[in-house]
């Protein structure tokens, strides 16, 4: 459904010049949920902006992005605008500063729905209400509130309920959890694996929190310094990651270690090209000759 | 050592249109640290946590009850009993970034302790700062330079070294790991361990990972709604007693239920 | 690009006025008070190149001392306002509890008064002359910015480093020199610069009016006042001074927004 074929994205602001991604190339398949697992400075978050074609005049984007056939980078504006929201929705990190805070959720859905339908105010309310239920927020009440009024857990809930609300093909998740605590964390979780089922609709989360990744994505990429370490179904990298630090990252979380055992550095330069080593799994290494 | 005693504290919010509610942020505690172990304090946002952690340094005094460092009352010492728990007592922050004044060189930063109750020297400021970048893992050029020079994992190290300069007794971590990359929170871990067994330092280390609990805390209190509802050593985590602490136990996601995943998937779509 | 280059040359028009108003005594081709009826009301000449007003005095002269004079009390305003202003915020911000609400109010009463109005009672109940337009202007100005002064500092009271200055026992007095004062000063500084150019029009708007600097010294808003007369005949008398004060606006309002734009850039 989605390509992404050796993109290169530099951030440009004045006269400064940040190469963030280099030469990145992955798939989401029809239907499937992949994760990417990358520290700060990664360039994870810039790969979902790059997709949603946001910041097009702050970056110099060179690549192929191909969703459902069709070429993003070449799209011109308009036609993206409408892909946007309609094909493929995006939800961000800190839910609070997501919403306008002196606009009602139930606006906030209306202006949705009507920016791709041909809907009239009460019929966009009629389809939040709906919306709504869906999702097992049964207290109408809610879309009255405003922002400030709701705690983060239930603005991000809200905020899945309003990406999903237009039947999207490809949902984005950029760290949805991250600014959330432990509880609510598996809350959301939750409600996004419970739309994918409902929904089969493709999914991209992308977290530095390895556990999120692990209980949502079949399939993992691990990125490091805006390059992809090593790529894989999930089973693979958490069970047998190969690249020195796709190990560090996993070994990090694994239960049994003590604190003296674990490695808290990493210190390798990411080089080589990306192997084949098993069945879907690739691994940068260098090329023996 | 530091003994805390029925303590409890509510906020008023206050709006405009509403009346006054009053938030109990933390009801009747009563806890003891012991020297030289380090005591977690866990629990969901909103739980009271950082508030205990204020009581503890008094930037905020405790409705009912007292807090107790060895005989001392934190609240009501005085003069040169004040002035000891001010060396005493020291705290590392969250957020690294906004925990330094970003006009100011890291050799102001970190001596910025030690200048309130001493006079001294450039020479010897600059001698005792060089000592305590190394003792943090930086390099005592580092002294020089502004704070944005510095990535999080180095800025967190800063904050370390200004708190340990005026040797204290106690540290209050408050959600010192949080917003790092997770193997730069390990690193920061080491680094604590490494610097609570040559100083003989105590730790209260205030967070919501209960992962970072099992790799670094001796005790942990689980905190509800303001409550203590368990307090118990970190090896005996497995059994704990109370609903909302095996709640916190569930939330904790480890990554090898890719299985319990796959098995979801399926019963969704049979 | 643009930002530095608008800097450039918004700064080099400023330094261009100062220039002039530092060294008017020895810039100005004739004396601008000394009265010449058998001169008055001449067109341009080389030796009037800005020709005479009605009582036959050189209007560039003129104009280059109401350079000095409007800067310099511009200036001074400057200086005091920034001095009262720093230290009503900082008290307010920083005690707070009934000295900021008693200041804070203080403050709301005396905004709620149009500036120019303000500025007009206290001259008129003080009577004309520098002095008393130098007190009016400074009265009027530094309310506002006490107030912005007290919002910034009240929320740098809560950031992380000024509380951990607090639990060290780290002296009041000197947070505020170190943490505080640092960070508001270049802000309010910045502010004062870009508000130089509404100074200098009050100074002309109440000049006019008669109620600022006395004769014979030259203010420009006195000499468009004193052209009336001359409208029809001699509308260069009026517009000269009028488009002085224009561009003296114009230079300050660029140069404090350019230096705005470079220190401060929005971030995208």
């Amino acid at each position: 459904m989605l390509t992404v074929e050796n993109l290169n994205v530099t951030l440009r602001n004045g006269d400064v010049q940040k190469h963030v991604l280099h030469g990145v190339s992955f798939s989401i398949p029809v239907g499937k949920i992949i994760g990417i697992i990358g520290e700060s400075g990664s360039g994870k978050s810039v790969l979902c902006t790059t997709i949603m074609q946001l910041f097009r005049k702050q970056r110099q984007v060179t690549g192929e992005i191909i969703y459902k056939g069709q070429s993003l980078l070449d799209l011109p504006e308009k036609a993206m605008s409408k892909l946007r929201g309609d094909e493929m929705a995006l939800i961000m990190q800190n839910p609070m500063a997501m919403f306008n805070p002196i606009v009602t959720i139930e606006q906030h859905f209306v202006e949705t729905i009507q920016a791709h339908r041909k809907a009239t105010k009460k019929q966009a309310r009629d389809q939040a209400r709906e919306q709504l239920k869906r999702f097992q927020l049964f207290d109408e009440a809610v879309l009255k509130k405003y922002p400030h009024e709701l705690s983060g857990g239930m603005l991000q809930r809200i905020m899945i309920a309003i990406a999903a609300s237009l039947n999207p093909s490809l949902l984005l998740a950029d760290e949805p959890t991250t600014a959330l605590d432990t509880t609510t964390q598996l809350e959301i979780l939750k409600e996004l694996r419970k739309l994918h089922g409902a929904t089969g609709m493709s999914m991209l989360v992308v977290s530095h929190d390895l556990g999120v990744i692990a209980n949502l994505a079949e399939e993992i990429i691990v990125m490091r310094h805006g390059v992809i370490v090593e790529r894989g179904t999930a089973n693979h990298i958490l069970q047998h990651p190969i690249h020195p630090y796709s190990q560090t990252l996993v070994a990090a979380r694994d239960e049994h270690c003590t604190l003296d055992e674990l490695t808290d550095h990493f210190d390798g330069v990411i080089t080589g090209e990306l192997m084949l080593y098993d069945e879907n799994h690739w691994v940068r290494m260098e090329t023996r000759v | 050592m530091i003994t805390i005693e029925q303590v409890s504290k509510c906020y008023t919010k206050k709006t405009l249109f509403k009346k006054a509610s009053i938030v109990q942020a933390v009801r009747n505690i009563s806890l003891t640290i012991q020297e030289g172990r380090c005591f977690a304090l866990v629990g969901p946002s909103g739980s009271g946590k950082s508030t205990l952690g204020k009581m503890i340094l008094g930037i905020e005094k405790p409705d009912t009850g007292s807090i107790y460092f060895h005989e001392t009352n934190i609240h009501q010492a005085k003069g040169e009993e004040r002035r000891f728990l001010q060396h005493a007592l020291q705290v590392v922050f969250q957020d690294c970034h906004s925990a330094v004044n970003p006009r100011m060189k890291v050799r102001d930063i970190i001596a910025e302790p030690m200048r309130v109750h001493q006079q001294l020297t450039k020479q010897q400021i600059e001698k005792q700062v060089g000592e305590l970048l190394e003792m943090v893992g930086l390099n005592r050029e580092d002294m020089h330079k502004y704070p944005h020079q510095f990535s999080g994992g180095q800025l967190q190290r800063i904050t370390i070294a200004r708190a340990i300069c005026t040797k204290p007794k106690l540290i209050v971590l408050d959600e010192s790991i949080n917003s790092l990359d997770v193997l730069v929170q390990i690193s920061i871990l080491k680094l604590l361990k490494k610097l609570q067994q040559e100083l003989n330092l105590t730790y209260f280390f205030i967070t919501h990972d209960l992962h970072a609990v099992k790799l670094f805390a001796d005790d942990v209190a689980l905190m509800h709604q303001g409550e203590i509802a368990e307090c118990i050593q970190v090896t005996e985590l497995a059994n704990v007693q109370h609903e909302a602490s095996k709640a916190l136990l569930a939330a904790q996601l480890p990554i090898d239920c890719v299985h319990n995943y796959l098995r979801d998937v399926k019963e969704h779509v049979s | 690009m643009k930002k530095k280059w608008a800097l450039y040359v918004s700064s080099v028009l400023t330094g261009l006025l100062f220039l002039a108003a530092i060294f008017s005594p020895w810039i100005m081709p004739n004396d601008p008070h000394a009265p010449n009826m058998v001169m008055k009301l001449q067109g341009f000449s080389v030796q009037y190149p800005l020709g005479t007003d009605h009582l036959g005095r050189c209007v560039l002269s003129r104009l280059i001392e109401g350079t000095r004079v409007s800067l310099s009390i511009a200036f001074v305003v400057l200086i005091a306002t920034l001095t009262i202003s720093m230290i009503v915020g900082l008290i307010a911000g920083f005690v707070g509890g009934w000295i900021d609400i008693i200041l804070m109010r203080v403050c709301d009463i005396l905004l709620a008064i149009p500036n120019f109005i303000f500025a007009l009672v206290i001259v008129g109940a003080l009577g004309a002359g520098m002095k008393n337009l130098l007190i009016a202007l400074v009265l009027v100005t530094w309310v506002g910015f006490a107030r912005i002064i007290r919002n910034m500092v009240k929320s740098l009271k809560e950031t992380d480093y000024v509380i951990y200055a607090h639990v060290c026992g780290v002296a009041k007095w000197r947070i505020i020199t170190r943490h505080i004062v640092p960070f508001v000063f270049p802000q309010m500084l910045l502010l004062k610069l870009i508000s130089l150019g509404t100074t200098i029009l009050m100074i002309s708007e109440l000049s006019f009016l008669g109620l600022g600097v006395t004769a014979p010294i030259a203010e420009w808003g006195m000499m468009i006042s004193e052209s009336k007369t001359y409208l029809t005949t001699q509308p260069e008398l009026m517009l000269i001074p009028g488009i002085m004060i224009s561009l003296t606006v114009l230079i300050f309002n660029a140069f404090g927004d350019s230096l705005r734009d470079v220190l401060y850039p929005k971030t995208t």
